[in-house]
């Protein structure tokens, strides 16, 4: 199988057992922040070629929410993290 | 239909009541039991000491701190204690209606189930007492490694018959029989 995304929880697993939930990489903007923000970050989405990082979550397996780090046009991928652990290192990060 | 889902097996009818036993072999067990366990944030190490103790080798590993507790037999103080022992430290759900708990073993249970699931069931990759969640026929099932040659598989109510007359099909040039426990 060409897709093969190694889950932490669960080992390596073929793409049909996920489903994809894009960018991971906004972050939510305040309720307070403008419309125009709002539309951004609900309505307009990049395409990009290339290393980007994305939700995906588990359906199948352990059910759990991931972050895949991958790369769009040659399907490498570098690194699956837990979402919960992502937003953690993110935290963290932003201190 | 008539009557709650307790009063019907989902394979009612699925199977010969006089199955003939071949070396290739799935057993159904008529009253289960299937027990969701979810641990709250900081008590998954507890939890999981608590159930390991409790459930033995019925336990069953979904996720970070979640699992299944599977009984081939129902065993009607289960539930109760694990109630009672984990307290508020998790989230305890009786599922044992909305799941068909089955056991396929014999000499070629992992090429049946190679053509059935995506994960390498080679017994390094795989060993005895391993569990997940997996991609079976197309639907979530639970995989349990229980012996060499025995798999466990936990299916959620609504596909158990599509999912079980896969299997069925997949083990048709293993001459794969199947009946419910006696
Ligand atoms: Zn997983």
């Amino acid at each position: 199988m060409a897709s093969l995304i190694t889950c932490p929880h669960c080992g390596t697993r073929p793409k049909e057992e996920f489903a994809i939930k894009g960018d991971a990489s906004r972050t939510r903007p305040s309720p307070a922040a403008s419309a125009e923000e709002w539309q951004k970050f609900v309505y307009i989405r990049d395409n990009p070629k290339g290393r980007n990082i994305e939700y995906w979550h588990h359906v199948l397996g352990c059910r759990r929410w991931l972050v895949v780090d991958r790369d769009t046009l040659t399907h490498e991928v570098f690194a699956v993290t837990d979402a919960a652990e992502h937003a953690l290192g993110r935290a963290e990060g932003a201190r | 239909m008539n009557g709650p889902f307790s009063l019907r097996h989902p394979l009612d009818g699925a199977v010969s009541a006089y199955p003939a036993v071949n070396a290739n072999h799935v057993t159904i067990y008529p009253e289960p039991q299937a027990i969701s366990v979810c641990a709250l944030q900081g008590e998954e190490a507890a939890v999981a000491a608590t159930l390991d103790a409790l459930a033995g080798d019925g336990l069953r590993r979904v996720g970070p701190g979640e699992w299944l507790l599977v009984k081939h037999r129902a065993d009607s103080a289960l539930l109760s204690d694990i109630k009672a022992k984990t307290g508020a430290s998790a989230l305890v759900t009786d599922q044992s209606n909305g799941r068909v708990i089955l056991t396929i073993e014999g000499p070629d249970c992992r090429a049946i189930l190679a053509k059935i699931v995506p994960v390498d069931l080679h017994p390094d990759a795989y060993p005895v007492g391993h569990s997940g969640n997996v991609f079976f026929a197309h639907v979530s099932a639970g995989l349990a490694r229980i012996g060499t040659d025995r798999f466990e598989i936990s299916l959620m109510r609504s596909f158990a018959l599509f999912a079980f007359e896969e299997l069925m099909e997949m083990g048709l040039e293993f001459d794969l029989t199947a009946g419910f426990a006696t």
